[in-house]
C-alpha cells in the first residue's frame, strides 16, 4: 500500500457523488416480484443461469460506474505518494529553497548558453511545475539568507563572481530559515559540481538532516576546457616564462600562448594537449618590463573564457626563499612540499645545520629548523638574533630523549626549556579550529582524523594556533626579542633519519602541504612578508590590518576601486593587475589571479552519506527536468486518464439494452 | 370499413358478467360490421338448384334463376343442414393468466367462443363445443337449434379452467370422434409441445376437418416485462424460476417466436387458418378478422 496524499484533498468531496450510481442501482433494484405465469416453457436452465450471469454483470456495472467516478475525483485532486520525500514538489504545503552556485565555473557556455542560465531555466521549469501556494525562496548571497520570491526569476546580467561557493553560509541560512518558516522544506542545488564544490557539500550534506534536497548538476557532459593554471616566472631567468596549460574534456592542438607586458606582446608559443593532459609551455620575452606585470593569455575558442584571458605574474617579485635547516634526507618531504607548493611562490633550500652559511640565512625569508641537532656558529648567531632584518622561522622539534637538550639550545629565550617529549600509545588528532580563520581559510575539506600523531612535545610556549585532541598545543606562535616571527610545532615535520614514515604520520595524510603552507605564511604575515598571492573573490588578509595606515587600491586602468583600512580580510573581485597605494609610500602592484579549483573541469557528485540516501539525490546533468516532471502535480493524471477510459470501456461491455422487442 | 365500428374493448365488457349478454353485445356489433358483406354464413358450398316449397322463407328463393328461367327455384348446399362447427377450447390453467388486464386469457377465449357461437348458430350452422386440458373434457355435440344457444352458453358459464395443457391429444380425441367434415375452431394458447400440437391438427386435417387457430395470448405474453426480477410461478405445474426481467424477456420473446414459427408453417402448409388475438384487443375486432379470415381461405 503506497501512502498517498492530495494537492487538492478539497476535491475529495466529490467521493459523495459515488453515491449516485449507488442509489439508482437500489432504486432499480427492485424487490423481488412474484408472477404466476402461464408457463415455464420458455424459461430453460441457460434462462436462470443467463440470469445470475447478468445479476453479476450488474454488480460489476456499478463497481465500474463508482470507480470511474472515484478515479475522475483522483483526477481532480490529484494524488501523489507520500513515501517519496521529493513528492513535496506537489504539496502545496511545499516551501522550495534554491540555491544556484555562483562560482565562475558557472560560466561555462554549452551551446552558447551558460550554465548557471541552464539552471535558472530548470529552476524555471521547477516553479511552474510547483503547486501556485508552495513558498519559493531564492538564496541571495549579498544578504547571505534566502529571500521569499514569487517566482525563479532568471537575472538580467551576469550571475556569477569569483571565489568559492558559499555553501557554509548558504547551509545555516538554511538552518535558520527552516525554523521562521512552515511548511514542508526541500532543498534545490543547482551546480555543476565540480570537485570543489562537491567536496565542502560532502561535509555540509549532513547539517541538513532529513530534509529532502535535490542537487541537480547541470555540468557538462564533455567539457571543453584549456586553460592556463600556473603561470612561472623565475626570479633567476627573466627572460622566460613558464605557463603551464591543462586541457579538460577535448585536445588542444595548436593553441597560441601569448605573454603581454603593458598592453604589449611581449611573447608567443604554440601548446598542444590532450584530453586531461597539462603542459609546461616555455614563453620567450623580448623585454623584462617590471611593471604592470606580465599577462599570460591562451588563445582558444575555450567556453569557459576567464581561465585563459586573464592570468597575471608579477615578474619582478619571484618567488620567497625557504632554507630548510637540518639533515637532508631528513628535511627532504619539507622541500618537497614547498616545491610542491609552486615554484614561483617557494624557493626552497636545504642545509645541514652544521653548514648554514650567513648568506642563506640573509637570503631566506623564511627558515625552517626541522630536528636540528648541531648549530654551525652562523646558525648560532641567528637564534640569537644576530641576522639582518626580521625572519619568519618555522620550528620542528627533536623528539629523541638523548638529545631532548637540542630543543632548548635552537628556541628563544622566552620559549627555550619547556619541551619535554610524550609518548602516548593512542593516537592523538589534530584539532582544527575555525576553518573560515584567515590562517585555514580553504581548509573546509579537511577532517581531524585526517593526521593523528603518537609522539609530540608537551610545554609549547607562545599563542596557540592548533591543538591535538588532548588539548596539548600542537602550534604555537611567538615573536622573539629581536622581532622574528617563530611558529613553533610539536611534532616534528621531518622524516626520522633511516625510519619509514609512521602510519597516521602527517606525511601520510593530505594535510601536510597545505598546512605547511599555512603556517609559513603565518609566521611571514606576522613580520609583513607574506607573498602577495591575490586570488580572485578569495578573502585574504588586510596586510595594513594593525598597521595604522592605510591603502588605496586602483585598478589596471588607474581607478580608485577601494581603500584598505582596518578592516581584517580583504577580498579582490576580479582577477586582474592592481596597483596598492599605501598612505605616504611607495606604490606597488599586485596580480590577482583566478582560483584554479574554480576553472578546473572535474565534476563529481557529493557523497552521500548511508542516513541520507532517501533524502538527499544527485541528478546527473539532464535528469532533473524528467525528475520534476515525474513529480509534478498530476503526474498520476494521464495514468488515471488511462483508467478512466478502460473502466468506460469495461462499461460499454458490460451495459445492455433494456428494451426487447414486442412480439408482432 | 372496420374504421366505421364502434368497438368494445374487453375491460368495457368485463363488468358483464353474464356471458349471454356480453356475447350478445359482442355479436350484435360484429354483425353490424358484417351486414354488406356478400357472404352470410360458414356454410357456402352449393350444391345443386330444387323447387321451391310453399311455405318457405322466401328470402330463399334464387331471384337470379327466376328472372333468366321464370322457375321458382332453392339453393342447395353440399349440407342439408348446416355446418358441423366444433369450439375447442383449451381450458387448462396457463389459460386462466391474466397480466392485470380486464380478462384472463380462458375468459377472453370463452367469450369469443361464445360469440361464434351465436353467429354459427345465428345462420343455422350447428355448433358443439370441446373444452379441453390434460384431464377433463366437456363435449356438446353440434347443434343448430336456439337452445343449443342457451345450453352452450350456460355450459361455458360454469366452466373452470384448471390442469395442464394438452392441445395435441385433445385434438386428437376429437378427431377420432368425428365422421362428418365440418369446422373446427381451436382457442388456445398453446402452450403445448408444438409437434403433438401439429399432430393433432394433421389429424383435424385428415378428418377432412377446416381447422381455424385462434391464439389467445395476454399482452404480457406478447411483451414481456423487462425489469426486476421475477419469480415466475407456473400456474399449471406450480413449478418457480427466479430469473431477471431482461433475461427473461429476452428467453420468453426468442421462444415463442420460435413457437410462433412452428406453428405458423405448420399451419400454412396444411392449410390452416392460424389468428393471433391478445386479450387487450376489442372482441368485434378479433372476430371480424377471425371471420374475415375464414372467408379468404375457401
Amino acid at each position: 500500500m503506497i501512502p498517498i496524499a492530495f494537492v487538492h484533498p478539497e476535491f475529495l468531496w466529490g467521493l459523495a457523488a459515488c453515491a449516485i450510481p449507488l442509489v439508482i442501482h437500489f432504486l432499480n433494484r427492485r424487490r423481488l416480484r412474484r408472477l404466476d405465469f402461464s408457463t415455464l416453457r420458455f424459461f430453460p436452465s441457460a434462462a436462470v443461469q443467463t440470469s445470475r450471469i447478468r445479476r453479476l454483470k450488474r454488480w460489476l456495472l456499478l463497481c465500474v460506474r463508482m470507480a470511474v467516478l472515484c478515479t475522475l475525483v483522483a483526477i481532480f485532486a490529484r494524488p501523489y505518494p507520500t513515501r517519496d520525500p521529493f513528492a513535496v514538489l506537489r504539496n502545496p504545503d511545499a516551501a522550495i529553497f534554491a540555491f544556484v552556485d555562483p562560482t565562475v565555473s558557472m560560466d561555462y557556455r554549452e551551446n552558447g548558453t551558460p550554465l548557471w542560465r541552464t539552471a535558472f531555466d530548470l529552476l524555471d521549469t521547477l516553479g511552474r511545475t510547483l503547486p501556485p501556494a508552495a513558498k519559493r525562496f531564492e538564496y541571495n548571497e549579498a544578504r547571505g539568507e534566502f529571500l521569499p520570491v514569487k517566482k525563479f526569476s532568471r537575472p538580467a546580467g551576469s550571475f556569477t563572481r569569483h571565489g568559492p561557493a558559499p555553501l557554509h553560509k548558504m547551509i545555516a541560512a538554511l538552518a535558520a530559515m527552516r525554523g521562521r518558516t512552515a511548511g514542508m522544506p526541500l532543498l534545490v542545488c543547482l551546480s555543476d559540481f565540480q570537485e570543489n564544490v562537491s567536496a565542502v557539500l560532502d561535509t555540509q550534506l549532513a547539517q541538513c538532516g532529513d530534509m529532502p534536497v535535490l542537487l541537480a548538476s547541470v555540468a557538462p557532459a564533455l567539457p571543453w576546457n584549456c586553460g592556463v593554471r600556473d603561470v612561472i616566472a623565475s626570479a633567476a631567468n627573466r627572460s622566460v616564462v613558464t605557463a603551464r596549460v591543462s586541457c579538460a574534456g577535448r585536445g588542444m592542438h595548436a593553441a597560441g600562448v601569448t605573454v603581454t607586458a603593458g598592453g604589449m606582446r611581449v611573447g608567443h608559443a604554440v601548446a598542444n594537449a590532450d584530453p586531461g593532459q597539462s603542459v609546461s609551455v616555455p614563453v620567450g620575452v623580448t623585454s623584462d618590463l617590471p611593471n604592470p606585470g606580465r599577462m599570460v593569455a591562451l588563445d582558444s575558442d575555450d567556453p569557459l573564457p576567464d581561465d585563459n584571458t586573464f592570468y597575471f605574474v608579477q615578474g619582478a617579485s619571484g618567488a620567497l626563499r625557504v632554507l630548510v635547516v637540518g639533515d637532508p634526507a631528513e628535511c627532504f618531504p619539507v622541500s618537497a612540499a614547498f616545491s610542491a607548493l609552486g615554484p614561483s611562490q617557494w624557493n626552497p633550500v636545504v642545509r645541514p645545520g652544521s653548514a648554514v652559511a650567513y648568506d642563506d640565512l640573509d637570503s631566506a625569508a623564511l627558515v625552517i629548523l626541522c630536528g636540528v641537532r648541531r648549530l654551525s656558529p652562523q646558525l648560532a648567531m641567528f637564534v640569537h638574533g644576530a641576522s639582518q632584518g626580521k625572519k619568519a622561522v618555522l620550528f620542528s622539534p627533536v623528539l629523541d630523549s638523548s638529545d631532548a637538550h637540542a630543543n632548548d639550545v635552537l628556541l628563544p629565550l622566552q620559549a627555550a626549556g619547556s619541551l619535554k617529549p610524550v609518548f602516548d600509545a593512542k593516537p592523538h588528532a589534530i584539532v582544527f579550529p575555525d576553518t573560515v580563520s584567515p590562517l585555514f581559510s580553504g581548509f573546509g575539506s579537511l577532517r581531524n582524523a585526517d593526521a593523528e600523531v603518537n609522539s609530540y612535545c608537551a610545554g609549547l610556549k607562545g599563542a596557540v594556533l592548533m591543538r591535538l585532541d588532548n588539548s596539548a598545543p600542537f602550534a604555537t606562535h611567538i615573536i622573539d626579542t629581536m622581532g622574528n616571527s617563530w611558529v613553533l610545532l610539536s611534532v616534528p615535520i621531518g622524516l626520522a633519519a633511516g625510519a619509514a614514515p609512521t602510519p597516521g604520520s602527517l606525511f601520510e595524510r593530505g594535510l601536510y602541504v597545505p598546512l605547511l603552507d599555512r603556517l609559513a605564511r603565518y609566521a611571514l604575515s606576522a613580520i609583513q612578508k607574506e607573498p602577495l598571492s591575490w586570488i580572485a573573490g578569495r578573502a585574504a588578509r588586510n596586510p595594513y590590518f594593525g598597521a595604522q595606515r592605510g591603502a588605496n587600491v586602483f585598478d589596471a586602468a588607474g581607478r580608485d576601486i577601494m581603500r584598505w583600512s582596518n578592516q581584517p580580510l580583504v577580498v579582490f573581485d576580479t582577477p586582474g593587475l592592481y596597483r596598492i597605494q599605501p598612505d605616504g609610500d611607495m606604490g606597488s602592484w599586485v596580480s590577482v589571479n583566478m582560483d584554479t579549483s574554480e576553472v578546473t573541469l572535474t565534476y563529481r557528485a557529493p557523497h552521500i552519506g548511508p542516513s541520507q540516501t532517501s533524502s538527499v539525490k544527485f541528478l546527473p546533468a539532464g535528469q532533473f527536468g524528467p525528475f520534476v516532471g515525474q513529480r509534478r502535480p498530476g503526474a498520476f493524471s494521464r495514468w488515471l486518464w488511462i483508467i478512466v477510459g478502460l473502466l468506460v470501456a469495461a462499461e460499454v461491455l458490460l451495459w445492455e439494452k433494456k428494451a426487447s422487442p414486442a412480439i408482432r | 370499413m372496420n374504421n366505421q365500428i364502434s368497438f368494445l374493448k374487453p375491460e368495457h365488457l368485463a363488468p358483464i358478467r353474464n356471458l349471454t349478454l356480453r356475447t350478445k353485445a359482442i355479436v350484435e356489433g360484429t354483425i353490424a360490421g358484417l351486414h354488406k358483406s356478400p357472404y352470410h354464413g360458414f356454410s357456402a358450398q352449393f350444391l345443386e338448384y330444387r323447387q321451391y316449397l310453399p311455405g318457405e322463407a322466401a328470402r330463399r328463393i334464387d331471384w337470379r334463376k327466376y328472372a333468366k328461367t321464370g322457375r321458382s327455384v332453392v339453393r342447395v348446399y353440399e349440407d342439408e343442414t348446416n355446418l358441423f362447427a366444433w369450439l375447442l377450447l383449451d381450458k387448462s390453467g396457463s389459460m386462466s393468466f391474466s397480466s392485470g388486464g380486464a380478462m384472463s386469457k380462458y375468459e377472453y377465449g370463452r367469450t369469443l367462443a361464445a360469440s361464434l357461437a351465436w353467429i354459427l348458430i345465428r345462420q343455422r350452422d350447428a355448433v358443439g363445443l370441446y373444452a379441453f386440458d390434460s384431464g377433463q373434457t366437456l363435449l356438446v355435440p353440434p347443434r343448430s337449434t336456439n337452445s343449443q344457444l342457451t345450453a352452450l352458453l350456460s355450459r361455458l358459464s360454469n366452466l373452470e379452467p384448471g390442469g395442464a395443457t394438452d392441445c395435441g391429444n385433445a385434438m386428437e380425441r376429437l378427431a377420432v370422434s368425428l365422421s362428418k367434415r365440418g369446422l373446427c375452431i381451436v382457442i388456445s394458447d398453446l402452450f403445448d409441445d408444438p409437434r403433438a400440437i401439429i399432430r393433432g391438427l394433421r389429424h383435424l386435417r385428415f378428418k377432412r376437418q377446416d381447422v381455424m387457430v385462434v391464439w389467445v395470448l395476454d399482452p404480457l405474453e406478447s411483451e414481456f416485462l423487462n425489469a426486476g426480477t421475477l419469480d415466475v410461478r407456473d400456474l399449471e405445474s406450480g413449478g418457480r424460476v427466479a430469473v431477471d426481467g431482461l433475461t427473461a424477456s429476452e428467453f420468453f420473446s426468442s421462444g415463442i417466436l420460435r413457437h410462433r414459427a412452428a406453428l405458423e408453417e405448420a399451419c400454412r402448409s396444411l392449410k390452416i387458418g392460424f389468428e393471433r388475438v391478445v386479450t387487450n384487443e376489442p372482441f368485434q375486432k378479433a372476430l371480424l378478422r377471425i371471420v374475415q379470415k375464414r372467408r379468404r381461405m375457401f
